[in-house]
Protein backbone atom coordinates (compact mmCIF):
# COMPACT_ATOMS: atom_id res chain seq x y z
CA UNK A 1 0.00 0.00 0.00
CA UNK A 2 1.36 3.38 -0.98
CA UNK A 3 1.97 6.15 1.67
CA UNK A 4 -0.54 8.75 0.12
CA UNK A 5 -3.44 6.86 -1.63
CA UNK A 6 -6.12 8.96 -3.64
CA UNK A 7 -8.72 6.67 -4.64
CA UNK A 8 -11.54 8.22 -7.58
CA UNK A 9 -11.62 11.68 -5.58
CA UNK A 10 -14.41 13.83 -6.95
CA UNK A 11 -15.35 17.22 -5.86
CA UNK A 12 -18.14 19.51 -6.58
CA UNK A 13 -18.98 22.76 -4.97
CA UNK A 14 -22.55 24.22 -5.04
CA UNK A 15 -22.55 27.91 -6.25
CA UNK A 16 -25.01 31.00 -6.47
CA UNK A 17 -25.45 31.55 -10.42
CA UNK A 18 -26.09 34.92 -11.96
CA UNK A 19 -29.82 34.30 -11.58
CA UNK A 20 -29.76 33.85 -7.74
CA UNK A 21 -30.05 29.50 -8.58
CA UNK A 22 -27.97 27.24 -7.35
CA UNK A 23 -25.86 25.47 -9.12
CA UNK A 24 -23.31 22.43 -8.91
CA UNK A 25 -19.64 22.93 -10.28
CA UNK A 26 -17.78 19.65 -11.10
CA UNK A 27 -14.23 20.85 -9.67
CA UNK A 28 -11.94 17.65 -9.53
CA UNK A 29 -13.11 14.59 -11.48
CA UNK A 30 -12.38 10.88 -10.73
CA UNK A 31 -8.65 11.77 -9.70
CA UNK A 32 -6.36 8.77 -8.48
CA UNK A 33 -2.67 8.89 -7.23
CA UNK A 34 -0.31 7.42 -5.32
CA UNK A 35 2.74 8.71 -3.70
CA UNK A 36 5.64 7.22 -1.94
CA UNK A 37 6.81 8.59 1.27
CA UNK A 38 10.30 10.68 0.76
CA UNK A 39 8.59 11.71 -2.45
CA UNK A 40 8.26 15.25 -3.61
CA UNK A 41 5.55 15.69 -5.67
CA UNK A 42 3.97 19.30 -7.86
CA UNK A 43 0.82 19.80 -8.80
CA UNK A 44 1.21 22.32 -11.80
CA UNK A 45 -1.89 23.83 -13.48
CA UNK A 46 -3.33 26.74 -14.54
CA UNK A 47 -5.60 29.08 -11.86
CA UNK A 48 -8.71 27.81 -11.03
CA UNK A 49 -7.78 23.75 -12.08
CA UNK A 50 -8.57 22.56 -8.75
CA UNK A 51 -5.03 22.35 -7.27
CA UNK A 52 -5.80 23.98 -3.96
CA UNK A 53 -9.02 22.25 -3.75
CA UNK A 54 -6.72 18.86 -4.41
CA UNK A 55 -4.63 19.79 -1.75
CA UNK A 56 -7.40 20.96 0.85
CA UNK A 57 -8.68 17.63 0.57
CA UNK A 58 -5.12 16.08 1.41
CA UNK A 59 -5.21 17.60 4.26
CA UNK A 60 -8.15 17.04 5.93
CA UNK A 61 -9.30 20.59 5.40
CA UNK A 62 -12.14 19.60 2.67
CA UNK A 63 -13.91 16.68 2.29
CA UNK A 64 -14.21 14.93 -1.14
CA UNK A 65 -17.70 14.41 -2.98
CA UNK A 66 -16.88 10.96 -4.14
CA UNK A 67 -13.38 9.06 -3.32
CA UNK A 68 -10.57 8.90 -0.55
CA UNK A 69 -7.74 9.90 0.32
CA UNK A 70 -5.94 8.07 2.82
CA UNK A 71 -2.68 8.67 4.43
CA UNK A 72 -0.21 5.60 6.26
CA UNK A 73 -2.86 3.40 5.65
CA UNK A 74 -5.86 5.48 7.74
CA UNK A 75 -8.74 7.76 5.43
CA UNK A 76 -8.21 11.90 6.04
CA UNK A 77 -11.01 13.08 7.85
CA UNK A 78 -9.76 15.82 9.58
CA UNK A 79 -6.31 18.38 9.28
CA UNK A 80 -3.64 16.97 11.91
CA UNK A 81 -0.18 18.06 12.93
CA UNK A 82 1.65 15.25 11.07
CA UNK A 83 0.64 16.94 7.84
CA UNK A 84 1.20 20.67 7.97
CA UNK A 85 0.20 22.99 5.20
CA UNK A 86 2.21 26.25 4.09
CA UNK A 87 0.14 28.28 2.60
CA UNK A 88 0.82 31.12 0.06
CA UNK A 89 0.13 34.57 2.73
CA UNK A 90 2.12 32.15 5.44
CA UNK A 91 -0.74 32.42 7.75
CA UNK A 92 1.32 34.13 10.65
CA UNK A 93 -0.02 35.68 13.64
CA UNK A 94 0.86 38.82 13.25
CA UNK A 95 0.56 39.65 16.95
CA UNK A 96 3.29 36.96 17.34
CA UNK A 97 7.00 37.51 17.13
CA UNK A 98 8.50 35.31 15.10
CA UNK A 99 10.01 33.22 18.15
CA UNK A 100 6.20 32.48 19.22
CA UNK A 101 5.10 31.96 15.83
CA UNK A 102 7.47 29.03 15.71
CA UNK A 103 6.36 28.12 19.27
CA UNK A 104 2.57 28.05 18.28
CA UNK A 105 2.10 24.50 17.39
CA UNK A 106 4.28 22.84 20.31
CA UNK A 107 2.35 24.99 23.08
CA UNK A 108 0.15 21.89 23.49
CA UNK A 109 2.35 19.39 23.55
CA UNK A 110 3.39 18.19 26.35
CA UNK A 111 6.75 19.75 26.96
CA UNK A 112 8.42 22.02 28.92
CA UNK A 113 9.05 25.63 27.89
CA UNK A 114 12.65 25.22 27.79
CA UNK A 115 11.92 22.45 25.52
CA UNK A 116 9.84 24.24 23.43
CA UNK A 117 12.07 26.79 22.94
CA UNK A 118 14.83 25.28 22.18
CA UNK A 119 13.30 23.84 19.61
CA UNK A 120 11.76 26.97 17.83
CA UNK A 121 15.90 28.36 18.19
CA UNK A 122 16.52 25.06 16.25
CA UNK A 123 14.19 25.52 13.50
CA UNK A 124 14.73 29.29 13.17
CA UNK A 125 18.52 28.59 12.77
CA UNK A 126 17.69 25.89 10.25
CA UNK A 127 15.74 28.50 7.95
CA UNK A 128 18.49 31.18 8.16
CA UNK A 129 16.70 33.63 10.37
CA UNK A 130 18.94 33.60 13.91
CA UNK A 131 19.05 36.95 15.34
CA UNK A 132 14.88 37.66 13.86
CA UNK A 133 13.35 35.66 16.57
CA UNK A 134 11.71 38.80 18.46
CA UNK A 135 10.65 40.31 15.06
CA UNK A 136 6.71 40.64 14.47
CA UNK A 137 5.77 39.40 10.87
CA UNK A 138 4.80 43.02 9.54
CA UNK A 139 8.65 43.95 10.07
CA UNK A 140 9.69 40.89 7.88
CA UNK A 141 10.49 40.79 3.85
CA UNK A 142 7.85 38.19 2.48
CA UNK A 143 10.74 35.53 1.77
CA UNK A 144 11.59 35.64 5.80
CA UNK A 145 7.98 35.38 6.46
CA UNK A 146 7.51 32.59 4.41
CA UNK A 147 10.86 30.92 6.13
CA UNK A 148 9.17 31.71 9.54
CA UNK A 149 6.15 29.93 8.24
CA UNK A 150 8.41 26.93 7.28
CA UNK A 151 9.83 26.62 10.58
CA UNK A 152 6.71 26.61 12.45
CA UNK A 153 5.53 23.58 10.28
CA UNK A 154 9.21 21.69 10.94
CA UNK A 155 8.67 22.38 14.31
CA UNK A 156 6.07 19.84 15.06
CA UNK A 157 7.53 17.15 13.00
CA UNK A 158 5.29 16.41 10.52
CA UNK A 159 5.64 13.65 8.14
CA UNK A 160 4.31 15.50 5.22
CA UNK A 161 4.11 19.24 4.35
CA UNK A 162 1.33 20.34 1.79
CA UNK A 163 2.21 23.50 0.22
CA UNK A 164 0.08 25.83 -1.65
CA UNK A 165 1.78 28.12 -3.87
CA UNK A 166 4.20 28.44 -1.06
CA UNK A 167 6.44 31.28 -3.29
CA UNK A 168 4.35 32.68 -5.31
CA UNK A 169 4.16 36.02 -4.14
CA UNK A 170 8.18 36.31 -4.03
CA UNK A 171 10.60 38.02 -6.16
CA UNK A 172 12.55 35.14 -8.87
CA UNK A 173 16.21 35.63 -6.89
CA UNK A 174 14.10 35.05 -3.09
CA UNK A 175 12.41 32.22 -4.72
CA UNK A 176 15.05 30.91 -6.25
CA UNK A 177 16.91 30.68 -2.95
CA UNK A 178 14.12 29.54 -1.16
CA UNK A 179 13.77 26.33 -3.21
CA UNK A 180 17.09 25.06 -2.86
CA UNK A 181 16.86 25.63 0.99
CA UNK A 182 13.81 23.82 0.98
CA UNK A 183 15.01 21.16 -1.39
CA UNK A 184 17.62 21.06 0.75
CA UNK A 185 16.02 20.67 4.43
CA UNK A 186 12.67 17.86 3.36
CA UNK A 187 15.34 15.43 1.68
CA UNK A 188 17.67 15.40 4.31
CA UNK A 189 14.83 15.64 7.40
CA UNK A 190 13.23 12.84 4.64
CA UNK A 191 10.17 14.76 4.42
CA UNK A 192 6.94 13.81 1.77
CA UNK A 193 6.02 17.21 -0.09
CA UNK A 194 3.37 18.01 -1.89
CA UNK A 195 4.05 21.19 -3.53
CA UNK A 196 1.10 23.06 -5.79
CA UNK A 197 2.39 25.98 -8.03
CA UNK A 198 1.70 27.33 -11.63
CA UNK A 199 5.25 27.82 -12.13
CA UNK A 200 6.55 25.23 -14.91
CA UNK A 201 10.74 25.93 -13.94
CA UNK A 202 9.70 25.26 -10.28
CA UNK A 203 7.73 22.20 -10.94
CA UNK A 204 10.96 20.76 -12.62
CA UNK A 205 13.21 22.10 -10.37
CA UNK A 206 12.16 21.09 -7.15
CA UNK A 207 9.62 17.40 -7.88
CA UNK A 208 10.60 13.52 -8.15
CA UNK A 209 7.22 13.91 -10.18
CA UNK A 210 5.63 16.63 -11.80
CA UNK A 211 1.56 16.32 -12.15
CA UNK A 212 0.09 18.19 -14.82
CA UNK A 213 -3.51 19.00 -14.01
CA UNK A 214 -5.87 20.51 -16.39
CA UNK A 215 -9.09 22.36 -15.80
CA UNK A 216 -12.70 22.25 -16.47
CA UNK A 217 -12.80 19.66 -14.36
CA UNK A 218 -10.11 19.36 -12.80
CA UNK A 219 -8.01 16.27 -14.29
CA UNK A 220 -4.45 14.91 -13.55
CA UNK A 221 -3.60 14.74 -17.46
CA UNK A 222 -0.08 13.38 -17.22
CA UNK A 223 2.73 12.86 -14.38
CA UNK A 224 6.19 13.49 -15.54
CA UNK A 225 9.18 11.88 -13.62
CA UNK A 226 12.12 14.22 -13.33
CA UNK A 227 14.83 11.97 -13.55
CA UNK A 228 17.92 14.73 -13.53
CA UNK A 229 20.27 14.66 -10.77
CA UNK A 230 20.22 16.55 -7.78
CA UNK A 231 21.30 19.81 -7.62
CA UNK A 232 19.80 20.55 -10.39
CA UNK A 233 21.29 23.41 -12.82
CA UNK A 234 18.05 25.50 -14.51
CA UNK A 235 20.01 25.79 -17.23
CA UNK A 236 21.37 22.14 -18.22
CA UNK A 237 19.52 20.46 -21.25
CA UNK A 238 17.93 17.61 -19.31
CA UNK A 239 16.13 20.61 -17.28
CA UNK A 240 15.57 22.85 -20.03
CA UNK A 241 14.15 19.66 -22.46
CA UNK A 242 11.87 18.82 -18.93
CA UNK A 243 10.41 21.97 -19.12
CA UNK A 244 10.08 22.31 -22.59
CA UNK A 245 7.79 18.94 -22.62
CA UNK A 246 5.77 20.09 -19.26
CA UNK A 247 5.27 23.70 -21.15
CA UNK A 248 3.94 21.63 -24.79
CA UNK A 249 1.78 19.46 -22.46
CA UNK A 250 -0.22 21.75 -20.19
CA UNK A 251 -0.69 24.33 -22.99
CA UNK A 252 -1.56 21.09 -25.11
CA UNK A 253 1.19 21.63 -28.05
CA UNK A 254 1.81 18.03 -29.87
CA UNK A 255 3.80 16.53 -27.13
CA UNK A 256 7.31 15.76 -26.99
CA UNK A 257 8.51 12.26 -26.78
CA UNK A 258 10.86 12.94 -23.71
CA UNK A 259 12.19 9.59 -23.09
CA UNK A 260 13.55 9.68 -26.50
CA UNK A 261 15.15 13.04 -26.93
CA UNK A 262 16.83 12.35 -23.51
CA UNK B 1 4.92 71.02 14.79
CA UNK B 2 2.21 72.16 12.41
CA UNK B 3 -0.14 70.89 13.71
CA UNK B 4 0.35 72.42 17.26
CA UNK B 5 0.34 76.07 15.38
CA UNK B 6 -3.21 74.95 13.75
CA UNK B 7 -4.26 73.79 16.71
CA UNK B 8 -3.41 77.04 19.11
CA UNK B 9 -4.90 79.29 15.83
CA UNK B 10 -7.98 77.50 15.84
CA UNK B 11 -8.38 78.23 19.49
CA UNK B 12 -7.21 82.07 19.20
CA UNK B 13 -9.93 82.67 16.09
CA UNK B 14 -12.56 80.89 18.26
CA UNK B 15 -11.70 82.77 21.16
CA UNK B 16 -12.07 86.20 19.20
CA UNK B 17 -15.19 85.54 17.64
CA UNK B 18 -16.67 84.70 21.04
CA UNK B 19 -15.42 87.72 22.50
CA UNK B 20 -16.48 90.12 19.20
CA UNK B 21 -19.68 88.31 19.01
CA UNK B 22 -20.33 89.79 23.15
CA UNK B 23 -19.39 92.51 22.22
CA UNK B 24 -21.57 92.96 18.98
CA UNK B 25 -24.31 91.15 20.00
CA UNK B 26 -26.87 92.47 22.57
CA UNK B 27 -26.76 89.91 24.97
CA UNK B 28 -27.30 90.14 28.86
CA UNK B 29 -23.82 89.81 30.13
CA UNK B 30 -24.46 87.72 32.89
CA UNK B 31 -26.48 85.42 30.23
CA UNK B 32 -24.02 84.82 27.88
CA UNK B 33 -20.38 85.47 29.62
CA UNK B 34 -16.95 86.85 27.84
CA UNK B 35 -13.88 84.35 27.48
CA UNK B 36 -13.05 86.08 30.82
CA UNK B 37 -15.74 85.71 32.44
CA UNK B 38 -15.85 82.31 32.19
CA UNK B 39 -12.07 81.79 32.65
CA UNK B 40 -12.75 83.54 35.91
CA UNK B 41 -15.56 80.90 36.89
CA UNK B 42 -13.67 78.32 35.71
CA UNK B 43 -11.23 79.66 38.95
CA UNK B 44 -14.00 79.65 41.17
CA UNK B 45 -15.19 76.24 40.69
CA UNK B 46 -11.50 74.92 40.51
CA UNK B 47 -10.59 76.85 44.27
CA UNK B 48 -14.05 75.45 45.67
CA UNK B 49 -13.55 71.80 44.90
CA UNK B 50 -16.70 72.06 42.87
CA UNK B 51 -14.89 70.94 39.84
CA UNK B 52 -13.16 68.42 41.23
CA UNK B 53 -15.63 66.49 43.04
CA UNK B 54 -17.94 66.69 39.50
CA UNK B 55 -14.85 65.47 37.56
CA UNK B 56 -14.54 62.54 40.00
CA UNK B 57 -17.96 61.42 40.28
CA UNK B 58 -18.05 61.24 36.70
CA UNK B 59 -14.60 59.63 35.81
CA UNK B 60 -15.98 56.92 38.53
CA UNK B 61 -19.20 56.25 36.88
CA UNK B 62 -17.59 56.74 33.13
CA UNK B 63 -14.84 53.97 34.23
CA UNK B 64 -17.32 51.76 35.23
CA UNK B 65 -20.15 51.92 32.58
CA UNK B 66 -17.36 51.49 29.92
CA UNK B 67 -15.05 48.65 31.06
CA UNK B 68 -18.82 46.75 31.85
CA UNK B 69 -19.69 47.67 27.97
CA UNK B 70 -16.08 46.52 26.71
CA UNK B 71 -15.65 43.44 28.64
CA UNK B 72 -19.56 42.17 28.02
CA UNK B 73 -19.85 43.65 24.45
CA UNK B 74 -16.49 41.75 23.63
CA UNK B 75 -17.47 38.75 25.69
CA UNK B 76 -21.07 38.27 24.35
CA UNK B 77 -19.34 39.19 20.63
CA UNK B 78 -17.04 36.14 20.95
CA UNK B 79 -19.70 34.29 22.09
CA UNK B 80 -22.66 35.41 19.07
CA UNK B 81 -19.40 35.42 16.40
CA UNK B 82 -18.49 32.44 16.86
CA UNK B 83 -22.29 30.10 17.85
CA UNK B 84 -23.81 31.30 14.25
CA UNK B 85 -27.36 29.89 15.96
CA UNK B 86 -26.94 32.44 18.89
CA UNK B 87 -26.30 35.58 16.52
CA UNK B 88 -29.06 34.73 13.87
CA UNK B 89 -31.15 34.43 17.63
CA UNK B 90 -30.33 37.18 18.54
CA UNK B 91 -28.87 39.50 15.98
CA UNK B 92 -33.14 40.74 15.02
CA UNK B 93 -33.50 41.94 18.59
CA UNK B 94 -30.35 44.02 18.81
CA UNK B 95 -30.96 45.30 15.49
CA UNK B 96 -33.98 46.75 16.85
CA UNK B 97 -32.56 47.78 20.08
CA UNK B 98 -29.67 49.45 19.27
CA UNK B 99 -31.19 52.84 17.03
CA UNK B 100 -33.26 53.68 20.93
CA UNK B 101 -31.02 56.61 21.75
CA UNK B 102 -29.62 55.62 25.47
CA UNK B 103 -31.24 58.54 26.51
CA UNK B 104 -34.42 57.35 25.97
CA UNK B 105 -33.74 54.61 28.67
CA UNK B 106 -33.74 56.79 31.07
CA UNK B 107 -36.63 57.58 32.26
CA UNK B 108 -37.42 53.75 32.32
CA UNK B 109 -34.49 53.08 34.19
CA UNK B 110 -35.29 55.81 36.90
CA UNK B 111 -38.61 54.17 37.31
CA UNK B 112 -37.45 50.97 37.95
CA UNK B 113 -34.07 51.67 40.24
CA UNK B 114 -34.41 54.89 41.15
CA UNK B 115 -31.63 58.16 40.71
CA UNK B 116 -28.23 57.99 41.63
CA UNK B 117 -24.87 56.11 40.32
CA UNK B 118 -27.02 53.10 38.84
CA UNK B 119 -28.75 55.21 35.81
CA UNK B 120 -25.53 57.01 34.59
CA UNK B 121 -23.67 53.65 34.64
CA UNK B 122 -26.69 51.79 32.58
CA UNK B 123 -26.86 54.90 29.97
CA UNK B 124 -23.08 54.67 29.52
CA UNK B 125 -23.51 51.07 29.23
CA UNK B 126 -25.48 50.93 26.67
CA UNK B 127 -23.85 53.36 24.56
CA UNK B 128 -20.45 51.62 24.65
CA UNK B 129 -22.26 48.03 24.52
CA UNK B 130 -23.34 47.59 20.87
CA UNK B 131 -20.77 48.91 18.87
CA UNK B 132 -18.27 46.87 20.93
CA UNK B 133 -20.82 43.81 20.69
CA UNK B 134 -21.13 44.31 17.18
CA UNK B 135 -18.19 44.65 16.10
CA UNK B 136 -16.97 41.91 17.99
CA UNK B 137 -19.53 39.88 16.36
CA UNK B 138 -18.67 40.97 12.90
CA UNK B 139 -14.68 41.02 13.32
CA UNK B 140 -14.86 37.08 14.46
CA UNK B 141 -16.86 36.34 11.37
CA UNK B 142 -14.27 38.15 8.91
CA UNK B 143 -11.39 36.39 10.27
CA UNK B 144 -9.20 35.27 7.72
CA UNK B 145 -10.26 31.84 7.07
CA UNK B 146 -6.10 30.61 6.99
CA UNK B 147 -5.70 31.40 10.60
CA UNK B 148 -8.60 29.06 11.34
CA UNK B 149 -7.03 26.41 9.15
CA UNK B 150 -3.69 27.03 11.11
CA UNK B 151 -5.47 26.53 14.27
CA UNK B 152 -6.78 23.35 13.26
CA UNK B 153 -4.20 21.97 11.35
CA UNK B 154 -2.19 22.40 14.71
CA UNK B 155 -4.35 20.52 16.92
CA UNK B 156 -5.14 23.74 18.69
CA UNK B 157 -8.54 23.21 20.84
CA UNK B 158 -11.62 25.25 20.13
CA UNK B 159 -11.01 27.25 23.81
CA UNK B 160 -7.86 28.01 22.79
CA UNK B 161 -8.47 29.14 19.35
CA UNK B 162 -11.30 31.48 20.02
CA UNK B 163 -9.05 33.48 22.39
CA UNK B 164 -5.30 33.11 20.89
CA UNK B 165 -6.27 33.13 17.60
CA UNK B 166 -9.68 34.97 16.69
CA UNK B 167 -9.88 37.23 19.54
CA UNK B 168 -6.48 38.66 18.75
CA UNK B 169 -7.79 38.49 14.82
CA UNK B 170 -10.12 40.39 15.24
CA UNK B 171 -8.85 42.74 17.71
CA UNK B 172 -8.01 45.79 15.63
CA UNK B 173 -11.20 46.02 14.53
CA UNK B 174 -12.89 45.78 17.97
CA UNK B 175 -10.03 48.46 19.05
CA UNK B 176 -11.96 50.48 16.96
CA UNK B 177 -14.93 49.89 18.28
CA UNK B 178 -13.19 50.73 21.62
CA UNK B 179 -12.58 54.11 20.24
CA UNK B 180 -16.28 54.54 18.90
CA UNK B 181 -17.73 53.49 22.26
CA UNK B 182 -15.43 55.65 24.11
CA UNK B 183 -16.62 58.72 22.48
CA UNK B 184 -19.81 57.90 22.46
CA UNK B 185 -19.98 56.66 26.37
CA UNK B 186 -18.87 60.24 27.10
CA UNK B 187 -21.15 61.85 25.11
CA UNK B 188 -24.05 59.84 27.06
CA UNK B 189 -22.14 60.65 30.20
CA UNK B 190 -23.22 63.79 30.33
CA UNK B 191 -26.95 63.30 29.46
CA UNK B 192 -27.24 60.72 31.57
CA UNK B 193 -26.12 62.71 34.83
CA UNK B 194 -28.18 65.44 33.34
CA UNK B 195 -31.28 63.09 34.06
CA UNK B 196 -30.70 60.99 37.39
CA UNK B 197 -27.89 62.29 39.41
CA UNK B 198 -27.33 64.58 42.33
CA UNK B 199 -23.31 64.76 41.59
CA UNK B 200 -21.03 64.81 38.06
CA UNK B 201 -20.28 67.05 35.08
CA UNK B 202 -23.90 66.49 33.88
CA UNK B 203 -25.46 67.45 37.15
CA UNK B 204 -23.01 70.39 36.99
CA UNK B 205 -24.59 71.85 33.99
CA UNK B 206 -27.92 71.67 35.72
CA UNK B 207 -27.17 73.12 38.61
CA UNK B 208 -25.49 76.12 36.88
CA UNK B 209 -28.56 76.83 35.25
CA UNK B 210 -31.04 76.67 38.07
CA UNK B 211 -28.25 79.10 39.57
CA UNK B 212 -28.47 81.33 36.44
CA UNK B 213 -25.10 80.94 36.13
CA UNK B 214 -24.24 80.37 32.19
CA UNK B 215 -20.39 81.47 32.86
CA UNK B 216 -19.39 78.20 34.98
CA UNK B 217 -22.48 76.25 32.60
CA UNK B 218 -20.11 77.37 29.79
CA UNK B 219 -17.13 76.33 31.72
CA UNK B 220 -17.96 73.11 32.67
CA UNK B 221 -19.03 72.28 29.19
CA UNK B 222 -15.39 73.57 27.80
CA UNK B 223 -14.37 70.89 30.68
CA UNK B 224 -16.04 68.01 29.37
CA UNK B 225 -15.15 69.07 25.80
CA UNK B 226 -11.62 68.67 27.15
CA UNK B 227 -12.02 65.62 28.75
CA UNK B 228 -13.36 64.04 25.60
CA UNK B 229 -10.61 65.45 23.94
CA UNK B 230 -7.94 63.93 25.86
CA UNK B 231 -9.67 60.43 26.12
CA UNK B 232 -9.88 60.45 22.20
CA UNK B 233 -6.59 60.95 22.29
CA UNK B 234 -5.53 58.42 24.51
CA UNK B 235 -7.53 55.76 22.87
CA UNK B 236 -7.03 56.78 19.44
CA UNK B 237 -2.72 56.42 20.33
CA UNK B 238 -3.96 52.99 21.69
CA UNK B 239 -5.74 52.09 18.54
CA UNK B 240 -2.26 53.29 16.34
CA UNK B 241 -0.47 51.10 18.29
CA UNK B 242 -2.79 47.91 17.84
CA UNK B 243 -2.54 48.64 14.16
CA UNK B 244 1.01 48.71 13.87
CA UNK B 245 1.55 45.86 15.73
CA UNK B 246 -0.36 44.24 13.66
CA UNK B 247 1.64 45.73 10.56
CA UNK B 248 -1.61 47.71 9.27
CA UNK B 249 0.37 51.05 8.86
N1 LIG C 1 -15.50 26.94 -1.47
C1 LIG C 1 -15.76 27.00 -2.79
N2 LIG C 1 -17.03 27.18 -3.23
C2 LIG C 1 -17.32 27.23 -4.53
N3 LIG C 1 -16.41 27.09 -5.51
C3 LIG C 1 -15.12 26.91 -5.16
C4 LIG C 1 -14.73 26.86 -3.78
N4 LIG C 1 -13.39 26.66 -3.72
C5 LIG C 1 -12.98 26.61 -5.01
N5 LIG C 1 -14.00 26.76 -5.87
C6 LIG C 1 -13.92 26.71 -7.33
O1 LIG C 1 -13.19 25.56 -7.68
C7 LIG C 1 -12.33 25.81 -8.76
C8 LIG C 1 -10.93 25.41 -8.39
O2 LIG C 1 -10.46 26.27 -7.36
P1 LIG C 1 -9.01 26.12 -6.74
O3 LIG C 1 -8.85 27.19 -5.73
O4 LIG C 1 -8.81 24.73 -6.30
O5 LIG C 1 -8.09 26.41 -7.99
P2 LIG C 1 -6.51 26.52 -8.09
O6 LIG C 1 -6.06 25.55 -9.10
O7 LIG C 1 -5.90 26.42 -6.74
O8 LIG C 1 -6.31 28.00 -8.65
P3 LIG C 1 -5.18 29.08 -8.29
O9 LIG C 1 -3.96 28.70 -9.04
O10 LIG C 1 -5.76 30.36 -8.82
O11 LIG C 1 -5.00 29.10 -6.82
C9 LIG C 1 -12.50 27.27 -9.11
O12 LIG C 1 -13.37 27.37 -10.22
C10 LIG C 1 -13.13 27.86 -7.90
O13 LIG C 1 -13.97 28.93 -8.25
MG1 LIG D 1 -4.96 27.78 -5.44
Amino acid sequence: MAYIEVRNVSKDFKRRNAEGKDSTIHVLDDISFEVEKGEFVCLLGFSGCGKSTLLNMLAGFEKPTKGTVSIDGEEVKKPSAKYITIFQHYGLLPWRNVKKNIELGLENKNISREEREQAAQKYLELVGLKGLEQQFPSQLSGGQQQRVAIARGLAVNPEILFMDEPFGALDPITRNKLQGDLLTIVKEQKKTVIFVTHDIEEAVYLADRVFVMQANPGKIQKIYEVKIQRPRDRNSNGFSMYRAAVYNKLFSIKEANIEYMI
Amino acid sequence: MKTVIYTIASFAVTLALWELAVLAGDFDSALFPAPQDVAKAFGEIVANGTLYDGIAASMLRFVIGYLISVVAGIALGLLIGNVNVLFRLTNPVVQMIRPIAPVAWMPFIVLLIGIGDAPAIVIIFLAGFFPVLLTTARGVHSVDTTYLKVASNYGISRLKTVFGIILPAAFPQIANSLHIALGSAWIFLVSGEMVGTQSGLGYMIIDARNNLRPDILLATMIVIGGIGFVLDFLIGKFEKKVLTHYGVY
